[in-house]
C-alpha cells in the first residue's frame, strides 16, 4: 500500500513537471484565420429555471433555447453517457448493485470517495477507481489539476473561477488546431446542489461574461457556442426531517431490503436491494421482475414517494405479443399507468386503467383495453407537465442503455424529499438545498442553448448528439465508438 | 554529477555542464540541455544555456490523468522546443542572489508554422542557514504578442549530497491562468 501511494505520488509529480511544461510553451500566431470554431460546455445540473433567470438578468443574449429532458434517473454518470453515447457506466452511480456477482459495489464510503479521486488513466493501476468515466474521454478538459473535485464541492465559487481559467486557457490554445472543442463545468451542480438558485444564476453571468470576453479577444476565430446539461435541479430545499434514509422507508412498506439476491432467496418476499448513494431525488431497486411489481406497489404506499416505475411481465392472459416489454408506474398504492411498447411500430399500448391525474397527462383514451400512441404523441403529451417525457423515461430507464447494471424498480422521491444517501459528520448539512433525479419536472428540466442552430422547444437527451454533427464526430474521435443508444428515441426535428 | 526526478546534469571541466530532464522521456520528449559560464567576477556570473525538446506525437496528450491536459496539440507529429538565452547573475550579499534570463524560444515542426517567441524572468534567491533558501520568481512571455505571465514561489533544500525544491506557479494568460505545483529531489554524485 505505501509502495503504491509513493509510486502514485512519485506519477504526481511526473504530471505536475509535464503539465508545467507543455502548457508554458508559447502559442504560435493566430492560424486559419476567420475558421469558426463551435465550443461545445456541458454544465453539470443546470435547470431551465436558472438559465431562464439568467437570460432575464441579460446573460446568452442571442442563444436559441430549448428545454433538454434528461433520461430517469436524472443523475448525471448515467446521463452524460447517455448523452454522448458514450461506454455505459456500471450503474446509476458509483455504488450500483452487480447481479452477476450478487453484491453491491462500492457501498457507503467508498462510492462517495470515488467522485474526488483523481483517474490514473495513464498508469497501469487496474482499480475501477483508478480509471475516469468512460464520458470524460468526450471532453476536451474535464478538470483542472488532481483534486479539483476536493474543491469543487467545499470551496466552489473558487474551484468555479479556476475551472472556468482552465477552460479558457486550453481553448485559447485549441484555436489553430480544432473546429470543436467540448469542456465540463461540475460546478454548476455543487452550487444548484448547495445553495440557492441564485448563486447558480450568478454562475451562469459569470460564465456568459468569460464566454464573451474570450470571444471578443479572438476576432481571428468566430466562436459559436453551444450549452447544454445532464439533468435539471429543482432547488427546492428540503427541510431536515425530509433528509431521509431510503432503505428504511422502503422497509416500511413491508419489502425486506437485503444487500444480495442470495440474501433475499433465503426468505419470504418481497425482498429487494436498494442502493443508496448520494442526494438524489430516486432510488433504484434491485429485485427479480416476478417481484418488481409488488415491491413497486408497496414503495409507492410510502407517502414520500411519488411515482414508481417497475418491469412487469405480461399477464398469463395477455392480448399483446408477450415479446413486448411492459412497464408499470405506480402511485399511493394503485397501478397508475401500464403500458406495452411495440418497438417495431415505435408504439406505446396504454392500459385503459390509465390514472390521468397522477401522471399528468391529458390523453383522448379509446375504449378498448389498451390505446395506442406513438412516441411523437406522448412526448407532445407529456413536455412541460408535471412529469416530462414521462412514458420514453419510464421505459428506459430500466433498459441497459447508458449503464450495465439496471434495477428492476425505479423509486421518485416527492420534491421535498432528498435521500440522505452516505452519511457522515462532513456532509451532514451539505447537498440539501435542491436535488434532482426524479421524474418531476423540477428536478428534470435542463438546457440546451446554443447560437449555432434553431433548437425545438423541448429536447429529449437521447437526440443531442444527432442535432449537432460537429459534436458526434468530435466525440467518437476522442472516445471511439459510439454506443447506439434507444433504436426509438428519435423525435421529428431532433 | 546532479541526478534528480527531474534533472540529471554532468558538469564538464569547471565551467560547462550538460544535462537531460530524465522525466520528460516518460512523456515522449526526449531533450538534452547545455549550459557555459562565460566569466564570473565577483558578484557577477554570465552564463548562456540552450536546449532542445523533441516532443514527439502525441507529448501533448500523454498524462498520468485525464484531469491534465496541455493547450497546444502536437498529434499530428513531433514539435520542436528549441529555447536559447542566457542568465546574468548577480550575488549582492550571501544571503540573496538574482539571477536573470533572457530567452528565445523557437518552436517548429510538422503540421505546425515555425515561430519564435521571446521570454524574460528573474528570480530572487533569499538563502538562510547555508542549506536553505527562497525563491521568487517572474516570467513574462511573448511582450508584444502577450503569451502569459508567470509568478510563482519555492523553497530549496541544499544539503552536500541531496537537494529537494518545491514550490508552486501561477500562469497568467489573457484568457485564463493555471497553476501547477513544483517538486524536485536530486542527489549530487
Amino acid at each position: 500500500m505505501k509502495r503504491a501511494a509513493l509510486a502514485i505520488l512519485f506519477l504526481a509529480a511526473c504530471d505536475w513537471e509535464h503539465f508545467g511544461l507543455v502548457n508554458s510553451v508559447p502559442l504560435p500566431p493566430p492560424q486559419h484565420i476567420g475558421q469558426p470554431v463551435h465550443v461545445f460546455l456541458g454544465l453539470d445540473g443546470v435547470s431551465r429555471a436558472a438559465f431562464d433567470q439568467a437570460v432575464s438578468e441579460g446573460a446568452f443574449q442571442g442563444f436559441s433555447t430549448s428545454t433538454l429532458i434528461p433520461m430517469y434517473p436524472a443523475t448525471s454518470d448515467a446521463s452524460w453517457s447517455r448523452i454522448l453515447h458514450t461506454r455505459r457506466f456500471p450503474g446509476y452511480e458509483y455504488t450500483y448493485y452487480d447481479e452477476t456477482q450478487d453484491t453491491i459495489v462500492d457501498p457507503g464510503l467508498s462510492g462517495v470517495l470515488q467522485h474526488i479521486i483523481p483517474p490514473f488513466d495513464g498508469t497501469p493501476l487496474t482499480l475501477s477507481s483508478s480509471h475516469a468515466p468512460a464520458y470524460y474521454q468526450a471532453f476536451d478538459v474535464h478538470a483542472s489539476d488532481y483534486f479539483d473535485a476536493i474543491g469543487s464541492y467545499t470551496t466552489t465559487l473558487v474551484s468555479m473561477g479556476k475551472a472556468l481559467d482552465q477552460i479558457f486557457f486550453i481553448l485559447a490554445g485549441r484555436l489553430n488546431t480544432q473546429q470543436v472543442f467540448f469542456a465540463y463545468l461540475l460546478e454548476t451542480d455543487v452550487l444548484g446542489h448547495s445553495d440557492s438558485i441564485t448563486s447558480v444564476v450568478t454562475a451562469l453571468k459569470t460564465l456568459s461574461t468569460r464566454m464573451q470576453e474570450f470571444s471578443d479577444r479572438h476576432p481571428e476565430h468566430p466562436v459559436v457556442y453551444t450549452l447544454f446539461t445532464d439533468h435539471g435541479l429543482d432547488h427546492i430545499a428540503k427541510p431536515p426531517g425530509h433528509v431521509i434514509a431510503t432503505t428504511p422507508e422502503v422497509a416500511a412498506t413491508g419489502v425486506r431490503t437485503v444487500s444480495s439476491f442470495f440474501e433475499g432467496r433465503q426468505g419470504p418476499q418481497p425482498w429487494a436491494v436498494v442502493i443508496e448513494h448520494t442526494r438524489t431525488t430516486y432510488v433504484a431497486v434491485h429485485t427479480e421482475d416476478a417481484q418488481a411489481d409488488e415491491v413497486a406497489r408497496r414503495i409507492s404506499t410510502n407517502q414520500k414517494f411519488d411515482l414508481v416505475v417497475s418491469r412487469s411481465l405480461p399477464a398469463t392472459n395477455a392480448t399483446l405479443p408477450g415479446s413486448w416489454p411492459r412497464v408499470s408506474i405506480w402511485k399511493d398504492g394503485a397501478r397508475a399507468a401500464y403500458f406495452a411498447f411495440d418497438a417495431v411500430t415505435n408504439t406505446y399500448y396504454l392500459d385503459v386503467g390509465l390514472d390521468q391525474s397522477a401522471v399528468g397527462v391529458s390523453l383522448p383514451m379509446g375504449s378498448g383495453t389498451f390505446s395506442a400512441f406513438s412516441d411523437e404523441q406522448l412526448f407532445a403529451a407529456t413536455a412541460g407537465q408535471a412529469y416530462p417525457d414521462l412514458f420514453f423515461r419510464a421505459r428506459t430507464a430500466l433498459d441497459a442503455l447508458s449503464v450495465q447494471h439496471p434495477a428492476q424498480v425505479m423509486a421518485s422521491l416527492k420534491t421535498d424529499y432528498v435521500c440522505v444517501g452516505y452519511q457522515s459528520s462532513l456532509f451532514s448539512a451539505s447537498g440539501t438545498a435542491g436535488s434532482h433525479g426524479s421524474l418531476a419536472r423540477a428536478g428534470s428540466e435542463g438546457i440546451l442553448a446554443t447560437q449555432g442552430r434553431t433548437l425545438p422547444p423541448y429536447t429529449r437527451s437521447d437526440n443531442l448528439l444527432g442535432m449537432f454533427p460537429d459534436l458526434e464526430a468530435h466525440v467518437e474521435e476522442r472516445h471511439g465508438a459510439l454506443e447506439p443508444g434507444d433504436p426509438n428515441a428519435a423525435l421529428a426535428g431532433q | 554529477m546532479l541526478l534528480g526526478t527531474d534533472y540529471f546534469e554532468l558538469g564538464l571541466g569547471g565551467n560547462a555542464q550538460v544535462g537531460l530532464r530524465p522525466q520528460e522521456f516518460l512523456f515522449r520528449t526526449p531533450n538534452l540541455h547545455g549550459k557555459v559560464r562565460l566569466f564570473a567576477r565577483g558578484p557577477i556570473e554570465l552564463s548562456v544555456h540552450a536546449e532542445t525538446l523533441a516532443l514527439l506525437s502525441g507529448a501533448t496528450s500523454i498524462f498520468t490523468s485525464s484531469n491534465f491536459v496541455s493547450r497546444i496539440d502536437n498529434s499530428s507529429g513531433t514539435l520542436w522546443v528549441i529555447p536559447v538565452g542566457s542568465t546574468l547573475s548577480w550575488f549582492p550579499a550571501e544571503f540573496a542572489a538574482i539571477h536573470t534570463t533572457l530567452t528565445m524560444l523557437s518552436v517548429g515542426g510538422k503540421g505546425q508554422p515555425y515561430y519564435a517567441s521571446l521570454g524574460l524572468s528573474a528570480v530572487i534567491e533569499l538563502r538562510a542557514l547555508k542549506r536553505n533558501g527562497l525563491l521568487f520568481h517572474f516570467t513574462e512571455i511573448g511582450f508584444w504578442r502577450q503569451d502569459m505571465f508567470v509568478i510563482g514561489a519555492s523553497y530549496r533544500l541544499n544539503l552536500s549530497w541531496f537537494g529537494a525544491q518545491i514550490g508552486y506557479f501561477y500562469r497568467f494568460s489573457p484568457d485564463g491562468s493555471q497553476a501547477s505545483p513544483l517538486l524536485s529531489l536530486g542527489a549530487t554524485l
